[in-house]
């Protein structure tokens, strides 16, 4: 069933005829559209950061990704008889698109990026029915998809790094891995380090996702939750909390991609138990796991159990039986 | 290496083996005596699963014929054919029913019918109706979006561009499910054969009629007064059919001032009042 | 009229749309002459159309039945003094032909007052007869003006379980635009005051709650200075929320009490009245004066001098919108009722009727309607949701055609306040696939054989707004 309808029969010089509609007639001014582009503003920063890091390389890679997303959502969109235009409007394919460049490294080849994009939304998204109906983020997909099928490259961190002296070419979290020297507080929180484009800057993700809080595009408890149970757990582990906070792409993750609206949970008890999953499992990967980063097989992961989750934390209506024993406690 | 080699394929077969006795005795024990005819009468079926018999499906109408729980002429959608040949297998008799299709009652065109406003939200008659009477003047006329199209099993009705649906006499089997569907009653079953209708259903007097849509059933009585067989009478201002005095001779249609009554030329036979009226 | 503040805050469930209530609040309401024709439709409640007392040709004086309920409903009289021209089916905000006592006003002013000689001691609300108080509702024609329209006579009849033990008096007026219940308040309160307490003694409670927002700070201030005098009126101010004045909402705000799924506030010893039913009803005792006009918020950027007005019941919309002014642009769209629940009209023929409590007009620029995207499952209609209802998962079950599924999962207990539409980010039309999804279950138990026994409950209509 279509679900809109603009039958517009104006005939001749007669006055428009008045519009008849359901109530209600007034809507909040934050349409889906309009957080997309927010999010990618708040993106931007990120973005820019990446560049004076990386150098000017990020741009061919950011466009080429951003490029790819859209021809592969339009194609699909016109495969699937569907007005393309509209769906390149929304902006999610350029944010797909975005979020994808911004978990590669710097040395990604562009063919390599262009084939992320391309499978992020053809088989992240338009496979699952498009927009509102795939069961993963899109972004994660493609990142994953290239993490396995390129696993070199995906992990070469040895590109054109800017802050050569004081940045090692493996991860922090790698370095870690490697008993190499890692980098302090500060230095990570800046984004002196190696890593993909967008997870280093952690000061421009922090103040963007804070943007996207208060103004109630994201959910808090996700990235809230996630934040605090790698911490727990780090501690815990008898690791140092601040460290696995910083590194890695867990911020960009838990700000940006477990936030997605689509794939993740209806309900607040919902999003409460995904964020706990995702930090769970990425600390469960970091530490014991052959991968050095678990944040994106964590989100994929929750993703699946979203709706499982959503199954169980759906509210049940309010039956009379509920009530009884208020009314006589009452009476 | 050989050893190895004979080793997996012994363990595989037997393996392979145990699982094959494992399910040769569920399906003993677990198997569920169907009477042989459900499957048979379930093939006589067209398998459309349109639902209009009131079962799940067709095999739930096949299991429930079987059980003698639906009449054997339940199938609405294979008429009287599949009707024969269900009574057939089931060994009882069935009285021999015509073939009925969909007919809209409604000549509400966007040239005809006056609209009082834009509807804009869901495209469904149904949701439609609950919006102030979706926009049209008449409300007791066809909204036009479709809802009765989407629910056609068949692929019988299409939507006209003059935003009337449109019924293909010989795809639509007269499962009713448009009927069903239709908020405003308009779309009936009627014979086959049946070849003069009055395609309008509204109960209001003339002037109110004729104040929403040019298309409608005034209730003037020409038709009444122009029928030499007493087969077309104006009842609760509307004219209707008496299908079995009916000669389809097309003469009321030719003389109806709103051209409301359609007269559908049967082959091999003159046109004669047609012309004349044009 | 949609301010770019994309900041929400929300306390609890509901939403905060922008008031736009300013421009109308503060002006004093005017009385529109008498129009030339008046329009009463035999169905202005909920129930059943009345049978018309009257016939073409006949000539009516102003307060005169023209229509008594057949089943349930309540009378209708004519505002003006005239001869009934017609007597015929006319359109109705439902879309449907409704039969309509058309009148043709000759000037006159004479008067037929109802009559209260069977109220008792009328020198105080507390001294009258209950019954006396149910039968003058009934003979003015009272309804619930806050929109819900049903009968006052039968929600001022006490329960006998379990007892009613408490009147909450409606003046929320949580819908935008909409100011008519405030200037009531602010311009009759010693008729609302009067009706509550005829209210209070009618259903044999002891205790009042006026319910007001905290955006109507000088009916807050006028009320909580009348009410000092009088035992067991207290006046409780609340934040502004929508749908804070709908009636489940409200008792549960107030009472902390849960009405139950498909119930009633009376299930669990509460009546919701709209102050504005108090003060027609105060107008009865006082005045010996039947419903014969109410006061209408007209607003709306189509609208030259938006403002509240009084306007006999019967009045065409286009009439009064024509009173108002209509600015150059055109029209687009014009609303019966508040944005958020109101009904759209393509007609400017249609009367006002007893519930009509605003009429707004809005030219393109302010329609907000957007192509709908698919739902993102952002979960913010589950959050606004005042019934705490999950409006994703209805209306898949709706859109799939499994209304029963949907009926379990409580469409039934929906109240169509619009909360989840309004808030949702893809446009979806929510509210319209809960009422056709309702309309649907209705239809189909309709069709089951009688003596069958239906599955589900079968809930009456919310019955006030």
């Amino acid at each position: 069933m279509s679900v809109t309808t603009t039958s517009s029969q104006t005939r001749g010089t007669e006055p428009p005829l008045l519009v008849l509609s359901s109530s209600p007639h007034i809507h909040s001014p934050l349409t889906a559209e309009r957080a997309m582009y927010t999010v990618l503003a708040t993106l931007l920063p990120v973005a820019g950061v990446s560049v004076y890091i990386f150098g000017w390389r990020v741009l061919p890679i950011v466009l080429t990704s951003v490029v790819s997303a859209l021809i592969a959502e339009g194609v699909a969109q016109w495969a699937r008889r569907r007005s393309p235009w509209r769906s390149l409007k929304d902006g999610s394919a350029i944010l797909t698109g975005l979020l994808l460049a911004l978990t590669l490294p710097a040395s990604t080849p562009l063919w390599v990026a262009a084939l992320g994009s391309t499978v992020a939304i053809l088989l992240g998204k338009q496979a699952f029915g498009g927009l509102g109906h795939n069961v993963f983020n899109p972004a994660l997909v493609g990142r994953v998809f290239l993490l396995v099928t390129f696993p070199q490259l995906l992990s070469d961190f040895s590109g054109s790094v800017r802050m050569v002296d004081t940045v090692t070419t493996a991860t922090p979290l790698a370095a870690v891995a490697q008993g190499q020297t890692v980098p302090s507080y500060l230095e990570l929180l800046a984004g002196y380090r190696a890593g993909a484009l967008g997870e280093t800057a952690a000061v421009a993700l922090l103040l963007g996702g804070l943007i996207l809080i208060a103004f109630r595009i994201i959910n808090w408890r996700i990235p809230f939750g996630i934040l605090a149970t790698v911490a727990i757990f780090a501690w815990a582990a008898g690791q140092d909390p601040l460290f696995h906070l910083l590194s890695g792409g867990l911020i960009l993750g838990a700000f940006y991609m477990a936030t997605d609206w689509v794939t993740s949970p209806l309900t607040r008890l919902g999003s409460w138990i995904y964020a706990v999953g995702i930090g769970l499992i990425t600390m469960v990967i970091r530490l014991w796991g052959s991968y050095p980063e678990g944040v994106s097989f964590a989100i994929l992961f929750m993703n699946m159990c979203t709706p499982l989750i959503n199954r169980y934390t759906l509210p049940r209506p309010i039956r009379a039986s509920d009530v009884s024993e208020e009314v006589s406690a009452r009476a | 290496m050989l050893s190895s080699i004979m080793a997996a394929t012994l363990s595989m077969g037997v393996v392979a083996i145990l699982s094959a006795l494992l399910l040769v005795w569920a399906s003993r024990r677990f198997a569920v005596q169907e009477d042989p005819r459900v499957e048979l009468l379930a093939n006589l079926l067209p398998q459309a699963n349109c639902g209009a018999c009131g079962f799940s499906g067709c095999s739930g109408f096949a299991r429930a014929a079987v059980e003698g729980k639906a009449p054997a002429d339940g199938c609405k959608a294979g008429g009287p054919a599949v009707a024969a040949r269900v009574a057939e297998l089931l060994g009882v008799s069935v009285p021999s029913v015509k073939r009925q299709v969909a007919h809209v009652f409604c000549n509400g065109t966007h040239a005809l019918a006056k609209r009082t406003g834009e509807y804009r939200g869901l495209a469904d008659c149904r949701a439609a109706e609950l919006v102030s009477g979706g926009g049209k003047a008449c409300t007791y006329g066809c909204l036009g979006l479709g809802t009765c199209v989407a629910a056609c099993p068949f692929g019988a009705l299409t939507l006209g561009s003059e935003g009337l649906p449109i019924v293909d006499k010989e795809k639509c089997t007269g499962c009713g499910l448009c009927v069903q569907v239709c908020p405003r009653g308009i779309i009936k079953l009627v014979d086959y054969d049946q070849r003069t209708f009055v395609n309008c259903v509204s109960p209001a007097p003339g002037k109110l009629v004729r104040q929403v849509c040019q298309g409608g059933c005034i209730a003037c009585n020409i038709c009444e007064r122009t029928c030499e067989y007493d087969a077309i009478h104006v009842i609760d201002n509307l004219a209707v059919v008496n299908a079995e005095l009916c000669t389809a001779c097309g003469k009321c249609a030719a003389k109806c001032p709103t051209h409301v009554i359609e007269w559908q030329v049967q082959e091999g036979r003159e046109p004669a009042a047609a012309a004349a009226a044009s | 009229m949609l301010s770019l503040a994309i900041l929400e805050h929300f306390r609890g469930r509901g939403v905060r749309p922008p008031e736009e209530k300013r421009i109308t609040a503060g002006k004093p309401s005017r009385r529109l002459p008498a129009p030339d024709k008046v329009y009463l439709s035999l169905l202005q409640h909920a129930g059943t159309p009345c049978t018309p007392t009257v016939r073409k040709g006949d000539r009516v004086i102003r307060g005169q039945v023209v229509g008594e309920p057949s089943g349930l409903g309540a009378p209708v009289h004519s505002p003006i003094c005239g001869r009934v021209v017609a007597v015929e089916p006319y359109p109705h905000p439902s879309g449907q032909l409704v039969p309509t006592v058309i009148i043709e006003n000759d000037g006159g002013d004479s008067f037929l007052p109802l009559d209260r000689s069977y109220l008792g001691d009328t020198s105080m609300p507390e001294a009258m007869d209950p019954a006396g108080i149910r039968r003058l509702a009934l003979e003015a024609g009272l309804v619930g003006l806050g929109g819900g329209l049903f009968p006052t006579h039968i929600k001022l009849t006490p329960r006998s379980d379990p007892r009613p033990d408490l009147l909450i008096l409606n003046g929320c007026e949580c819908e935008p635009y909409l100011t008519c219940d405030h200037r009531l308040m602010v311009e009759e309160p010693h008729l609302v005051l009067w009706g509550a307490r005829a209210m209070r003694r009618a259903l044999g409670v002891n205790n009042v709650v006026i319910a007001i927002e905290d955006n109507k700070p000088d009916a807050i201030e006028l009320i909580s200075h009348m009410i000092r005098e009088l035992p067991g009126f207290s006046l409780r101010v609340l934040p502004s929320r929508y749908p804070q004045g709908a009636e489940r909402t409200l008792t549960r705000t107030l009472t902390g009490r849960q009405v139950p799924s498909c119930g009633l506030p009376a299930d669990v010893g509460v009546v919701v009245h709209n102050v504005g039913t108090a003060a027609a009803l105060g107008r009865a005792l006082l005045h010996s004066e039947p419903l014969l006009e109410r006061i209408v918020t007209v607003a709306g950027d189509a609208v030259r001098e938006p403002g509240n007005f009084w306007v006999a019941i019967g009045t065409p919309i286009g009439e009064v919108l024509r009173q108002a002014g209509l600015k150059e642009a055109p029209v687009r769209k014009v609303i019966m009722g508040g944005p958020m629940m109101g009904l759209a009209t393509s007609s400017l023929e249609l009367p006002i009727l007893k519930g009509c409590s605003g009429l707004l007009a809005f030219t393109a620029e302010q329609e907000t309607l957007a192509e709908s995207l698919p739902c993102v499952r952002c979960g913010r209609c589950l959050e606004v949701c005042p019934q705490g209802l999950a409006p994703v998962r209805l209306t898949q079950l709706v859109a799939a055609g499994m209304v029963t599924e949907a009926a379990t999962n409580g469409l039934l207990d929906c109240v169509e306040c619009g909360a989840c539409a309004y808030i949702c980010p893809s446009r979806r039309p929510l509210v319209q696939y809960l009422r056709q999804g309702k309309a649907e279950l209705r239809r189909r138990q309709a069709q089951q054989p009688a003596g069958q026994p239906t599955k589900q409950p079968v809930c009456r209509d919310q019955v006030s707004a």
